[in-house]
């Protein structure tokens, strides 16, 4: 596997458990309405991640670790914000 | 050439070995999607402020999608529409979810529209050869806030319906051909009925297939012209390479577009919308009807007290002038400079429109329905045009040397100090008791400014305390521009003093 795979692999798993989750919800509520719209953004953003480093190892800039790690991170608050939540 | 580097990008995705790089391979084997339709773009183009009406397009998409959807369950009658607004809100699944991110977006195209608009405006994208293509935009600008205007109406809430009201009203003040055209295309002769069902078919069929047509024709143009380079800043080669539209620009604008649907989305989870009371005419006696944030601009312009009777053909002739002017900007301002250093009459001129246009629609979410004096305006609306057009000509002193554009005039500064270190000691003195009165006048301008808003916040607005306000600001105004000039002035002295060898060195080389 290259390095952007590496990354895509675990994003698309992410994604993956992000969508069979959001399936599961009764939407009528306000809270799942919530639920819904926190793990639709994880999911958004692990997408915008992936993207985002496709395009930097294609142009042949670096991709930043601080980036990674805030990209990350927002992404895993997004998470937990859900599952707090839910 | 576009075409051969297109393809030179295609044989290299084919070299990577990658599952991913092999599978997009094979998409584009069977779909064509890396065949070179779009030009290829720079590379200096990959920057969020190069692709605010991308964002606006992709405003349109979540548009479109979430507005199909709320069109199965909506029915455009006076005594439906509220009903069917509430059924998809609360008995729809994602129902509040689906109106709030509708609203929202909508919002947001209005807004990245603007911003767009403003770009191009302070980096002259207006200039040739894209004249027509700043016209063309400006038209989808129109539309964009017909969207607006048209959308308001649909839920019939009592907010919704009295401001529209409001803008329908305004259209009678039109010369007589033009009030009669606007009053046939938006109200009918039927009434509520009539009026809801042609806002109803402006919203979802006229006005996007205005809309589609006129981004066909400037993408059309985009491919022709390409993107404008940027003002500021070195473009070395590697910026000016060139990217093929898919994947990688495609990728970018994804990543931008995901970024941009993260934003909605926590958005309208973290302030979900509420429906407003039905409407009635009743109920709307009783509320200060006026439109959405974005046509409040207009609207604390006609509540000026100089234009509330005869004066409202005036006031709606001014506003149409603004609006006309920008359409036309290409042959006002033609010059070919596109730096905005070399722009200041434009630039100035710029900044005091988005001020006065922030300040109207801050004015009128705090003064709902109430009439606005003459005085008041003129204080208000005049000292936002002095304190920025003095902050940005002090900006301008400060950045820009004088008798020639900036980046050129090195040699017209002042000339050296040749009182010997007597003089100098008492050149410090001033400067430093210039600084210290500048920081005490400073002080005093933002301690009275906020004092100010804080009172205007507790105690409602009052002549006195807009007037206060308005010295206060005027204040910090002035002291920010003199202390830029002084600021300038003393970079220049240090220049002097640190390089007359090479200034002279400079000179000799420049007469060589």
């Amino acid at each position: 596997m290259n390095s952007t795979e590496k990354i895509a692999v675990p994003l698309l798993l992410v994604q993956t458990a992000s969508v069979v989750f959001l399936w599961s919800l009764d939407t009528l509520t306000q809270v799942s309405q919530t639920i819904f719209t926190l793990f639709l953004a994880a999911d958004l953003l692990s997408f915008g991640l992936m993207a985002h480093v496709f395009l930097s190892l294609k142009t042949g800039s670096t991709v930043q670790g601080t980036t990674l790690v805030g990209w990350g991170l927002a992404i895993m608050i997004l998470f937990v914000a859900g599952f707090i939540v839910s | 050439m576009g075409h051969e580097e297109g393809q030179q990008t295609r044989g290299e995705d084919k070299a990577d070995k990658g599952k991913i790089a092999r599978l997009a391979n094979w998409v584009s084997e069977q779909t064509g999607l890396t065949y070179p339709l779009f030009r290829p773009v720079p590379e200096y183009s990959l920057n969020p402020f190069y692709w605010l009406g991308a964002l606006s397009v992709v405003a349109f998409i979540i548009q479109g999608v979430t507005g199909v959807i709320m069109m199965l369950y909506y029915i455009p009658s006076p005594t439906q529409a509220y009903s069917t607004t509430l059924y998809i809100f609360k008995s729809v699944y994602f129902g509040e979810f689906l109106e709030t991110v509708h609203l929202y977006t909508a919002y947001a195209m209005i807004m990245l529209a603007f911003m767009h608009m403003m770009r191009g405006y302070f980096v002259s994208v207006h200039k040739s050869p894209r004249q027509v293509m700043w016209m063309v935009g400006m038209l989808m600008g129109f539309v964009t806030l017909g969207f607006g205007f048209t959308g308001y109406l649909l839920p019939w809430t009592v907010v919704s319906k009295a401001g529209t009201d409001v803008g329908v009203g305004m259209m009678a003040a039109l010369p007589a051909p033009i009030a009669n055209l606007a009053n046939f295309l938006v109200v009918g002769a039927g009434g509520d009925s009539t009026e809801l069902l042609r806002f109803y078919d402006l919203h979802v069929v006229v006005l996007p297939a205005v809309l589609l047509g006129l981004l066909a024709a400037k993408m059309y143009m985009l491919e022709t012209h390409g993107v404008a380079e940027p003002v500021t800043g070195k473009l070395t080669e590697r910026l000016k390479r060139t990217l093929p539209i898919f994947p990688d620009v495609t990728v970018y604008l994804l990543e931008l577009a995901v970024i941009f649907g993260v934003g909605m989305l926590l958005i309208s989870a973290i302030f979900p919308i509420a429906i407003a009371p039905e409407y009635s005419p009743q109920a709307a006696a009783a509320i200060a009807a006026q439109p959405d944030w974005y046509f409040l601009w207009i609207y604390q312009i006609l509540k000026i007290s100089v234009f509330e009777t005869v004066g409202l053909p005036v006031a709606l002739t001014f506003v149409a002038a603004v609006m006309g002017a920008l359409v036309v900007l290409p042959f006002i301002d033609k010059g070919q400079d596109r730096r905005m250093l070399d722009r200041p009459k434009f630039i100035i001129l710029g900044a005091v429109f988005i001020a006065e246009i922030v300040v109207l629609a801050a004015w009128g979410l705090i003064t709902p329905g109430q009439i606005i004096s003459n005085v008041a305006a003129v204080e208000v609306l005049g000292g936002t045009a002095l304190i920025v057009t003095l902050a940005v000509s002090g900006v301008y002193m400060a950045l820009r040397p004088s008798g020639g554009s900036a980046g050129h005039g090195s040699s017209s500064g002042p000339s050296a100090p040749t009182g010997g270190p007597a003089l100098q000691e008492k050149e410090d003195k001033w400067t430093g008791g210039a600084m210290t009165a500048l920081m005490a006048f400073g002080a005093l301008g933002i301690g009275i400014s906020i004092d100010s808003i804080v009172q205007l916040a507790s105690f409602g607005v009052t002549a006195s305390m807009v007037t206060r306000l308005t010295i206060s600001l005027s204040l910090l105004a002035a002291v920010v521009a003199l202390t830029l000039v002084l600021l300038r002035r003393l970079g220049k002295k240090l220049d002097t003093l640190e390089g007359r060898s090479s200034l002279n060195v400079g000179g000799k080389l420049e007469l060589n």
